[in-house]
């Protein structure tokens, strides 16, 4: 029983932090292409 | 002077979507846990458990379920993102659900389920549900910034 809750809750926990950190860097990844691209377009504006 | 200092620190890193996450969902969402270490740090006798998995487990659909919430009233662009957070949501609502039952279970019959072991194991999980709501919060703060 303890070793079934110990593995279940490795693999949860596993897929849930490397989820969480991939979906924090690729946020920040879209964030700085966004503020990227919305300066390049407002320099080519003036 | 300090204080102001400090709020103004938390302001300029934390905008406005995730205080209000932090606040309405965490903190509410945190009360039984605290409710329930209140009331043991005033009772005369330990009989009572420190740590319970049912208050873990609300902690847990709370923020799941808020997360499908924030996540159903987001911008139609990012659907693929959408779909997988509710996808994940869900699965982790019905993973919860499953230790609620086991709760009950070992509460009823102690010697059916080891009490212990779910409790630790729906702590780790709500710690995770933690991360994983934070990420929400932090795309729909970042978007709502650019936008």
């Amino acid at each position: 029983m303890t070793a079934a809750v110990i593995i279940t809750g490795s693999i949860l926990g596993v897929i849930g932090i490397g989820f969480s950190v991939w979906s924090i860097i690729n946020t920040r990844k879209r964030y700085y292409e966004e503020f990227m691209s919305t300066r390049r377009k407002r320099r080519e504006k003036d | 002077m300090i204080y102001g200092q400090l709020w103004r620190l938390v302001d300029l890193h934390m905008t406005n979507v995730k205080i209000k996450w932090l606040i309405y969902t965490v903190l509410v969402g945190l009360i039984p846990v605290l409710s329930r270490a209140l009331i043991w740090g005033i009772s005369q006798n330990r009989n009572m458990d420190f740590l319970n998995a049912a208050d873990f487990v609300a902690f847990g659909l709370i923020l799941h379920i808020s997360n499908i919430n924030e996540i159903e009233h987001f911008i139609d662009r990012e659907k693929s993102w959408k779909t997988m957070h509710n996808g994940i949501s869900i699965a982790f609502i019905s993973f919860y659900s499953v230790l609620f039952a086991c709760s009950l279970l070992g509460q009823s019959n102690p010697g059916l389920i080891n009490v212990r072991s779910i409790t630790y194991f729906s702590i780790g999980l709500s710690f995770v549900s933690f991360l994983i709501s934070f990420t929400v919060y932090d795309r729909i703060s970042k978007i709502e910034q650019i936008s």
